[in-house]
């Protein structure tokens, strides 16, 4: 249930939001998880923060969430141990699953998945992928604009060269068009 | 009316692949040529290997899209959903700007599937409500102008290819690079008895047109050329044709209606700019907009003497539209580094003995067949999507199974020919409008049973093409796949006005002053993609326009 002023509503929405990441792209022997990587600020800044479209969507499922882990555990879903929040998080994408194919895509579970992919692989100029922690997942070495006949052939590493981008997006000067 | 109007013979909407090369061929003979592009120019520093701004935003394709995608439903009596991705842009260059420059000629049965699949399977062989016909010209018809068009936009292939008709000389450059991908489903289809051999593109494998060569950056399609190795019309045509003083390009002009006489004949055109209606008189107009946009457009000119749609006398406008359906299979290859992040879309091997009549069809219960194609140019986001079933797509089993994986998924994909039926159209959506209030086009397809069989077979053959390359697992989505940007029909070419719109060069049977390019003049989808096939047959309309030109002029 909604509680609190409204400041204390999105502070816990964004705790349910970071809680949810986190589950969804785990801390684990693999590498840092969502939060570390920066994905729930790429999530914030494009999507779920205060202005964008979508940000009452992120806040009513948010809310719903946060309203099932209290029905079910008694406490909010941030507050949730690991395995009740999957167990959550698994019914609501069994729920998205069951919805026809023109709708899944729009659900509130797929949507977040979606964004959170967005932010652990893209390109860390956008705020998410925080140390190349997706791309060092995937060995994933960075966006060249140059692969030579050597580097794609099959069973190649292909190193990591160009990982030290600006911090905001800049055009590459290639001369006029 | 300003100056310039005046000094325009031919007027042209929309400059994209089609548009671009009839500019080219008009104005290289002497024609004063008005092009109505209602995007921007772009320039190739705006181009950058960002998979979020490209694919996730769609930086190129959403303005367009944004207010005007199409909608689609299945059958008459549903509303439309109002959402369907799509990959139109508006720009100087159109969606060639961002396609990834595959460019095929169609097989010569295309041209004649209807009498062809007569003869050798009978009448029965046809469903019923398909209205399958064969082309008003064959491929011999066509092939100097596939010629002219790989010459001059750039095309980078391997000649013959397997199963292609003849052609009177190779391509103007040598293949793309093969990468080891392409290598080992080359010798994996070669190991099944079929014949691969490299996709043909339109992209620089050596220096061409005064632009450097491919450096296989990854991020060919949904993205322009940051070098201009690409054959997009923006980098070559255009700027030819700009460079004979007889091309005026006006961006952010947005064709809204094309006027007509009381006999019928075209004026000119109206178009929004700087926020004020105008309009451009012409001695002939040649529309060159998507798919989509061609029937869209010719709907809302309606008049006393066209009514309901220029080209609709006989209900034919917006009818026969079909979309390519595409099986897509992927594959396992455990403990191989494929590195399909390098290199392009058009990077490929493609396979054409499952495509048109180029296999037995006896007993299989549908028609034609498509291209089977593997290529390079996977990006880090889509890389995190490709799991099999058996994985979950979240949480730490997903991000182990990563791990060990992402970098060992490859796919195949098929493009099947799929035909056209008596129930399936674009029309204009009663409800939904664009942000100019002018309604959308809605489409209504349901893809036959032909289709789900054709589609299911194609889908066997990927996934026996991927076990032979390596892979140990292979999974597939059922669904049958619409492919939204290859799509063809709605004001095809024919003889007979009573099922065609335009006649066999591309011009409106009842508005000889007008002609259509692009896939919508398409008589069927064919299996290869369609980018080339629609340059060919625009430049043979202008050559036509340029033929009919002294006639045209004394009657404007």
């Amino acid at each position: 249930m909604t509680e609190g002023s409204p400041r204390r509503r999105s502070e816990r929405l964004a705790q349910t939001l970071a809680a949810m990441l986190d589950r969804l792209i785990p801390a684990d022997a693999q590498g840092p998880g969502a939060v570390d990587a920066g994905v729930l600020d790429y999530v914030m800044s494009r999507y779920a923060g205060p202005g964008h479209d979508e940000a009452g969507r992120y806040a009513r499922g948010l809310e719903h969430l946060d309203d099932l882990a209290r029905r079910r555990h008694g406490t909010g879903f941030a507050a949730s141990p690991a395995a009740a929040q999957d167990a959550l998080l698994a019914e609501l994408e069994a729920e998205a699953l069951a919805l026809p194919e023109a709708q899944r895509a729009s659900s509130f579970f797929e949507t977040v998945l979606r964004h959170a992919r967005e932010g652990m692989f893209g390109d860390p100029v956008h705020g998410g992928n925080r140390g190349y922690a997706g791309w060092d997942l995937l060995g994933y070495p960075d966006a060249r604009r140059v692969w030579t006949a050597r580097e794609q052939a099959l069973d190649v590493v292909t190193r990591p060269v160009l990982r030290l981008r600006p911090a905001t997006p800049e055009p590459t000067e290639v001369g006029p068009r | 009316m300003s100056a310039w109007d005046d000094s325009t013979d031919v007027v042209l909407i929309g400059l994209g692949a089609c548009g671009a090369v009839a500019a080219h061929v008009l104005t290289a003979a002497g024609i004063r040529v008005t092009a109505l592009e209602a995007g921007p120019r772009l320039r190739a520093d705006q181009m950058r290997s960002d998979e979020i701004r490209n694919d996730v935003d769609g930086w190129l394709s959403w303005p367009k899209a944004a207010g005007e995608v199409p909608t689609l439903r299945m059958d008459e009596g549903e509303a439309a959903p109002s959402w369907w991705p799509t990959l139109m842009v508006n720009a100087v260059g159109g969606t060639a700007v961002h396609y990834p420059g595959a460019s095929f000629r169609l097989l010569p049965w295309n041209f004649r599937s209807r009498s062809a699949t007569v003869a050798r399977y009978g009448e029965a062989a046809i469903p019923d409500d398909a209205t399958l016909a064969d082309w008003p010209l064959d491929y011999d018809e066509l092939e100097p102008y596939y010629d002219r068009v790989e010459y001059a936009i750039g095309v980078a292939g391997a000649a013959p290819a397997p199963f292609a008709g003849e052609r009177h000389r190779g391509y103007p450059m040598p293949p793309l690079r093969r990468s080891g991908w392409n290598e080992l489903t080359d010798d994996a289809a070669r190991r099944l008895g079929w014949h691969p051999y490299p996709t043909p593109a339109a992209l620089n494998s050596e220096p061409y047109n005064g632009h450097p060569a491919c450096t296989y950056c990854g991020h060919c399609s949904g993205n322009g050329c940051y070098l201009q190795a690409k054959g997009s019309p923006d980098g070559n045509l255009i700027p030819l044709a700009e460079a004979t003083g007889r091309l005026r390009v006006v961006t952010d002009a947005r064709a809204t209606r094309i006027e007509t006489d009381e006999h019928g004949r075209v004026t000119g055109v109206h178009y929004l700019h700087d926020g004020t209606e105008r309009f451009a008189p012409a001695r002939a107009v040649l529309l060159a907009t998507f798919t989509y946009e061609n029937s869209r457009l010719l709907l809302l000119s309606g008049s006393p003497a066209h009514p309901g749609g220029i080209g609709n006398a006989h209900g034919q406008l917006g009818a026969h539209f079909v979309p390519h359906v595409t099986p897509s299979v992927l594959g396992l290859f455990p403990g191989r580094r494929l590195n399909l992040h390098t290199g392009t879309w058009a990077q490929g091997t493609v396979v054409d003995d499952w495509n048109g009549d180029n296999f037995d069809h006896t007993g299989l219960g549908f028609l034609g067949g498509g291209a089977l194609m593997s290529a390079n140019e996977v990006r880090p986001i889509a890389a995190s999507q490709q799991t099999p079933p058996t994985v979950p797509r979240w949480g730490g089993e997903w991000k182990a199974w990563l791990a060990r994986n992402a970098a060992s998924v490859g796919s195949a994909v098929a493009q099947f020919e799929s035909l056209t039926y008596a129930g399936n159209r674009l029309d204009l959506d009663p409800v939904a409008k664009d942000r100019h209030g002018v309604p959308r086009i809605r489409i209504t397809y349901r893809p036959g049973e032909n289709e789900r069989r054709g589609v299911a077979f194609l889908r066997e053959r990927l996934t026996e093409w991927l076990v032979a390359a390596g892979a140990t697992e292979t999974w597939t989505n059922d669904a049958v796949h619409i492919e939204g940007r290859h799509v063809y029909g709605g004001t095809r070419i024919g003889r007979d006005p009573r099922d065609s719109v335009l006649d066999p060069f591309g011009f409106v049977h009842d508005a000889q002053n007008l002609a259509v390019l692009g896939g919508s003049t398409f008589v069927t989808s064919g299996g290869h993609n369609p980018t080339l096939t629609a340059q060919a047959l625009a430049w043979r309309t202008a050559e036509e326009l340029l033929r009919r030109w002294p006639a045209l002029r004394q009657q404007s």
